[in-house]
């Protein structure tokens, strides 16, 4: 029986394989008509013939030919070859496309509002030419469709859309198509779309933009299984408005003269996030899954910039920025690269990331507004010196955080992991992992407050390994400056300025913190005393190797130290008889040279404390060995181990020591 | 009855293996049928189901798909029909005439055209010499019975076994 179906099955598809149709030739447009749909065709005062209500001047027809070619409803294949092109267009659409061929030049006139037998119009681009173009114009979606077309345009975009509804633009499985426009033109982009973009498709677009953009819609921009390689522009890889969104796909962006990706306000005000992104138009960045890459070198390029905020839920995105700083003379400010930047807010709650930048001032990450991490793992280095303008504007890079304070802040820029304006919020599944080594080197700062209740935070730093500050706009926020963590993991490890800075106050309540310091005057976990705020360790587990802020309120617990500990050394903490965690100290130790300090800077005296909180009594064993466990802070500290050995260090009892800067 | 239905409308409105086809089907399920009223088996029931499922399928692709039409019809102003085998047919355009197969047509006569499942010239057409060794019986106009050897020029009616036409002999 099986058999039976399948050779029926086999004769079905061969018998249903042909079609009969009336072809209708006018110069390069083939009108496919099929017989079945066809019905009467009109002939009028013997100067016109109307076909399913596409009427054709009969002076024009070149020739009308029945044969058994198959016909897809709403399909219009354009074909290119060398300097000419052909187009065939299916009955059914023929009264709503007009083509107008030059050469290799095709533009198309669509007139359909509405669908055509319940679907849209597609336009299947093939073949290669060195010099050709596609045009559309029209008022209702439609889908661009690239089945192998290699498109060089050497008077403009190699596709331009002004149909300002969306376009899809579909590679089709299994090709590879590649689109180039010319240099010195007008074009705002290679592809240009006034509506909004769908890119899609499981083939391959390769996509080169010459005078200015590679890819720019007027619109939103969506992006869905696609491979697509920006492979050079004169300005971003993919500029668009509204908003931008990537659910899956592959982008890979080189060689562009500014941004790789950038997405604007359409209008003058934002929505915001809308449901479904309903007529949105906030400037945000959606990256929900995908791979993306992106590789900047300009000075002060962005690898993904976003004037509204950057939601990141998905993605694997690798960015890098090698460029410098450069200075705006309008603005009266030095401006540096960045990967991700944000003049709103960033989110992050899934997803990975790698951000690399090496120019002079050159961030990870750039935010004006908030920072929120919730999950994902963030993997941020910077290895640039600060960047610094003179009074006329021009640059030069410093080397010695030292030198950066006779700058005026619009005046400088530093190469910091994380810089927000805004607050910075880390928690539940985050982790962040930030290393910087050039002058100015911040691992994260924020100009309003920093709070972290969850997640795994790692930084190595030149500079404040964070630093919690404030700005004119935030000075007078009654948190403003302050550091805070009730839960999690928090590794700061500065090798020139202090592990934990708070420019307010600085709440200790939970969590494991394990800060390094760099030589007095700076300390592993640091307050403003100076304008009276205070360090309030009420809660947690800590390590400070390089002392506290003096004047620190110790409470719910025990605060003891020693000035006498071994570099690189297993040592065992234990809160009572119960072992808190395990940790390795740094390279420097108590008794050698000072912590590294700022380079060529002051290396500061002997404060090499090692104090350790616990909620009960803390003790601790030196020389340990550690087995089984699980991993923190990049190897330096381990929870649930088992320890062996070691030998029993003696404690002082913190006390809280006297106001003023520095401390123990 | 139904199925009887499906292979007759089949017979005459689809090409002849997508009619076989369905035929075919509709045998197969005839025989499920009258399995099932002699046995009554949860077996056969399924297989009459699957089978009643792939038949609708096919119905849908073959009603989907573009029928073959034999002829390409054209009509005048005058409301006569000329039908031109359309079969790799090709109609060309020049000046104010216009030409398919061997039929050419002045463009201000012409009204319409359309595919058709049959021939449906009307009016003079060419007969073979065949038709005409199987005329049965010949009229002139005047209704008066005219023998072969008798015909001159004029217009004829001849009765065949193929059916009657008017002709035309010169």
């Amino acid at each position: 029986m099986k058999k039976i179906y399948t050779l029926l099955t086999a004769i079905l598809l061969t018998t249903a394989a042909t079609a009969q149709t009336l072809n209708v030739q006018v110069n390069n447009v083939t009108y496919r008509f099929p017989s079945a749909q066809t019905g009467e065709m009109t002939y009028t005062d013997g100067t016109t013939l109307t076909i399913m209500g596409k009427t054709f001047k009969l002076s024009d027809i070149s020739t009308m030919t029945i044969d058994n070619t198959e016909v897809t409803d709403n399909l219009v294949c354009i074909t290119y070859s060398g300097t000419s092109a052909t187009v065939t267009v299916a009955g059914n659409v023929a009264q709503y496309v007009t083509p107008t061929i030059s050469g290799a030049y095709v533009s198309i006139a669509q007139s359909n509002a509405e669908a055509v037998d319940n679907n849209e119009i597609t336009y299947q681009l093939s073949g290669t030419t060195a010099d050709g173009q596609f045009t559309l114009s029209g008022s209702y979606k439609c889908t661009v469709s690239l089945a192998g077309v290699d498109l060089a345009c050497t008077t403009g975009a190699a596709i331009n859309i002004s149909n300002s509804k969306r376009i899809q633009i579909s590679a089709k499985k299994d090709t590879r198509n590649t689109l180039t426009d010319c240099a010195g033109g007008s074009q705002k982009a290679c592809i240009y779309s006034k509506g909004q973009i769908q890119l899609q498709g499981n083939g391959t677009l390769n996509v080169a933009g010459n005078t200015k953009h590679a890819i720019k819609s007027a619109s939103y921009i969506s992006i869905k299984n696609l491979a697509l390689n920006i492979t050079s522009a004169a300005g971003d890889g993919i500029n668009c408005e509204e908003y931008f969104q990537i659910k899956s796909g592959t982008i890979t962006i080189a060689g562009v003269g500014d941004d790789g990706i950038q997405c604007d306000l359409g209008g003058d005000s934002s929505t915001g996030k809308t449901t479904d992104h309903e007529d949105e138009d906030s400037g945000n960045i959606y990256l929900e899954g995908g791979i993306i890459n992106v590789d900047a070198t300009t000075d002060a390029a962005k690898c993904i910039k976003a004037e509204g905020d950057i939601y990141i839920s998905g993605a694997s995105v690798i960015a890098t920025t090698s460029g410098g700083g450069l200075w705006d003379s309008d603005k009266v400010k030095t401006k540096s690269a960045s990967c991700l930047s944000a003049d709103r807010s960033i989110t992050i709650s899934d997803g990975t990331l790698t951000l690399t930048s090496t120019g002079a001032g050159g961030k990870g990450i750039n935010i004006d507004g908030s920072f929120t991490a919730t999950g994902g793992t963030t993997t941020i280095s910077t290895s640039g010196n600060a960047v610094v303008a003179s009074s006329s504007g021009a640059l030069s890079t410093v080397s010695s955080s030292n030198q950066l304070d006779r700058y005026d802040s619009d005046y400088k820029s530093s190469p910091k992991g994380i810089k927000v304006d805004g607050f910075i919020t880390i928690s539940d599944n985050a982790v962040i992992n930030v290393t910087t080594t050039g002058a100015g080197g911040e691992g994260i700062e924020s100009k309003t407050y920093i709070n972290i209740t969850g997640g795994q935070t790692t930084v190595v730093s030149s500079d404040d390994a964070i630093n919690a500050s404030y700005n004119d706009d935030t000075k007078n926020l009654d948190n403003a400056g302050d550091f805070t963590i009730t839960s999690g993991y928090l590794y700061a490890s500065s090798t020139g300025n202090d592990g934990i800075d708070s420019n307010g106050n600085c709440y200790i309540k939970g969590g494991v913190v394990y800060a390094i310091g760099a030589s007095s005057p700076e300390v592993a976990i640091d307050a403003n005393s100076e304008e009276q705020k205070r360090l309030y360790i009420t809660g947690g587990t800590i390590i400070a190797v390089g002392g506290l802020e003096n004047n620190a309120s110790i409470s719910n617990g025990i605060c003891k130290n020693t000035s006498s500990w071994t570099a690189s050394s297993w040592y065992a903490l234990y809160n009572d008889s119960e072992l808190a965690l395990a940790f390795k100290t740094p390279a420097n130790s108590s008794s050698g040279g000072n912590m590294g300090g700022r380079p060529n800077g002051n290396q500061g005296g002997s404060n090499k404390r090692l104090v350790v909180y616990t909620t009960s009594t803390p003790s601790l064993l030196s020389g340990v060995s550690v087995n089984g466990g699980t991993e923190y802070f990049g190897g330096m500290a381990n929870i649930g181990g088992t320890i062996n050995g070691g030998s029993s260090v003696t404690l002082s009892t913190y006390s809280g020591g006297n106001s003023g800067p520095g401390g123990w | 009855m139904l199925l009887f239905g499906i292979s007759s409308i089949s017979s005459n409105h689809l090409p002849n293996i997508s009619a076989k086809m369905l035929q075919c089907f509709c045998e197969i399920i005839t025989t499920y049928a009258i399995q099932y009223q002699r046995f009554k088996t949860n077996k056969t029931i399924t297989r009459m189901r699957k089978t009643f499922l792939f038949l609708a399928m096919i119905i849908g692709a073959l009603t989907a798909y573009a029928v073959d039409y034999p002829y390409l019809t054209f009509e005048t102003t005058d409301g006569a029909k000329i039908s031109v085998e359309a079969s790799s047919l090709n109609i060309t355009i020049s000046g104010t005439t216009l030409t398919a197969g061997d039929h050419t047509f002045t463009l201000v006569n012409l009204s319409k055209m359309y595919f058709s499942t049959s021939d449906n010239t009307t009016g003079i057409k060419p007969i073979s010499a065949q038709q005409l060794n199987e005329a049965i019986e010949i009229f002139d106009l005047n209704g008066h019975k005219m023998q072969k050897k008798q015909l001159k020029s004029g217009v004829y009616v001849i009765k065949s076994k193929s059916g009657t036409h008017k002709i035309v002999t010169k």
